[in-house]
């Protein structure tokens, strides 16, 4: 997509790109190009399921291995609300009375652990929740408005990242690319493809994906087809 | 659907308090911009009506369509590579249009769409705050002729309203930035165009039949458009069939 708008979106692109080049999981490239981007010091992408199971896609260092695992055991912390309340949870001081008062195991044992400021941001796409990302620094501090604009650039890139890969996407960064455009008709056609096959929204999302890549369309294309009611997906 | 002068002399009143009343708990950034669309449309005698913000990521979003027909949908996405809206975006001014015809080599992917969609006049107006771009509201209309002198101040006038709306809004929230406020009403439209996927395939309506049995449900139960939508496509709420809304004309 062409114009000078979409340097943001195309820049976090680039150092995806970059990092993807090396050696690494999918959620240590994530993770890496977070903590490059935001310039935070670590980096956490928590894949979540409504049942309440949990895992750990990816980490950037110990100290944030040490916050999930806090996380996943405590069953509470600011990734963990993020998740539920579709919101991002903006921890700038983990050392003021109220993060104590909030998450009362968690708070005492991730200061312990190093982090001075957490950031919690939902991986979703409408109803359709698959985790949160999970940042942390070592001062406290709050995101500047830029990286607080990036984080949720980074966090719509990371969830589409995730979607595209279970969908079998080959080309990421090609995909990434496009997640701006033509998404009212991919959302309502996700809607239908959910009430057609009985699925979750990100799981219907997934199956739209992956029929345009086993059939070499777009995912624009495909859409347009499911609303004009010329495709139906079968279960 | 012609409205005498008195009647829309109210509706203009009307349309201003509803737009600017963001203290009321059910408010709704989406809902907001629906309102905007569909009254601008009934105001101003148009085909159409639609309303983009600027996401995260640069991009134009569709935020609200006063129908909700694929022809605006396609007029309002193509923005994102030429149109009235991405110019009045960008420069912060109105942009009209009275013939668009004459537009074609102006904005290649955009005026062969809406010429395609019966669309011959636009006009384009920012929304936007002092130095915060925010997005724009298009006025798309069937005759070569732009909007009078006084609609297009009253059009600009409710597309400020709007713009100060959806800030007032973003610091009533406290901690949270406008950015942030943006974001989450673009989620929220999200959660209400899957819901109108999954209601159009439910109960074998059209998606923009399916938007309105949503707004028409949000405003009978006094809940929020989004809230509404959430329940949907969480499986927690069936709407009844459609022939019972049918029946009820009335449009507000």
């Amino acid at each position: 997509m062409e114009g000078p708008e979409h340097v943001r979106l195309g820049a976090v692109i680039d150092r995806y790109a970059f990092h993807a080049r090396k050696e690494g999981s999918l959620g240590e490239t994530l993770c890496a190009t977070c903590v490059d981007v935001l310039g935070v010091q670590g980096a956490a992408v928590m894949l979540l399921a409504p049942g309440g199971t949990h895992r750990t896609l990816g980490t950037s260092d110990e100290v944030m291995e040490k916050i999930e695992e806090l996380q996943h055991t405590l069953g509470e912390g600011p990734c963990l609300d993020a998740y539920r309340h579709h919101a991002p949870v903006l921890v700038a001081d983990l050392a003021a009375p109220d993060s104590a008062s909030t998450w009362i195991g968690f708070t005492p044992a991730a200061l312990d652990a190093g982090a001075g400021a957490l950031f919690g941001f939902p991986l979703h796409v409408g109803a359709g929740r698959i985790g949160a990302l999970n940042l942390y620094a070592r001062a406290a501090g709050q995101l500047s408005v830029d990286q607080h604009q990036d984080a949720l650039v980074l966090a719509d890139l990371v969830t589409h990242a995730i979607l595209a890969l279970q969908a079998g996407a080959d080309d990421l960064v090609g995909e990434l690319a496009d997640i701006g455009t033509h998404q009212t008709q991919v959302n309502q056609a996700t809607g239908m493809v959910a009430a057609q096959l009985g699925l979750p929204m990100a799981d219907a999302l997934g199956r739209l994906r992956a029929h345009a890549y086993a059939t070499s369309r777009s995912i624009s294309e495909v859409a347009a087809e499911v609303i004009s009611r010329r495709l139906r997906l079968e279960p | 659907m012609e409205i005498d002068t008195a009647q829309r002399e109210r509706l203009l009143l009307d349309t201003m308090v509803e737009l600017a009343d963001t203290l009321v708990a059910e408010f709704d950034v989406v809902a907001m911009l629906d309102l905007l669309t569909r009254r601008s449309v009934q105001l101003f005698s148009l085909r159409g009506a639609g309303a983009v913000l600027a996401d995260q990521h640069g991009y134009l979003r569709v935020m609200a369509c006063s129908t909700e027909h694929a022809w605006l949908t396609e007029v309002l996405q193509a923005q994102n590579h030429d149109g009235p809206l991405l110019d009045s975006y960008r420069s912060g001014e109105p942009v009209s249009t009275p013939d668009l015809e004459a537009a074609c080599s102006r904005w290649p992917t955009f005026s062969p769409l809406a010429i395609d969609a019966g669309v011959r006049s636009v006009c384009a107006f920012p929304l936007h705050l002092r130095h915060a771009l925010l997005g724009a509201l298009g006025l798309f209309g069937t005759e070569t002729s732009t909007l009078s002198t006084d609609d297009a101040r009253w059009a600009k006038a409710l597309a400020d309203v709007a713009s100060i709306s959806v800030a007032q809004f973003a610091i009533d929230q406290e901690r949270d930035s406008l950015p942030a406020c943006i974001s989450t009403a673009m989620q929220n439209r999200t959660i209400v165009e899957q819901a109108q996927g999954m209601l159009a395939e439910l109960q074998s309506v059209d998606l923009d039949e399916a938007f309105t049995l949503i707004r028409r449900y949000a405003q009978a139960h006094d809940q929020r458009l989004t809230d509404v939508a959430y329940t949907i496509v969480t499986g927690g709420l069936a709407l009844p069939q459609p022939a019972s809304t049918a029946e009820s004309a009335a449009e507000d």
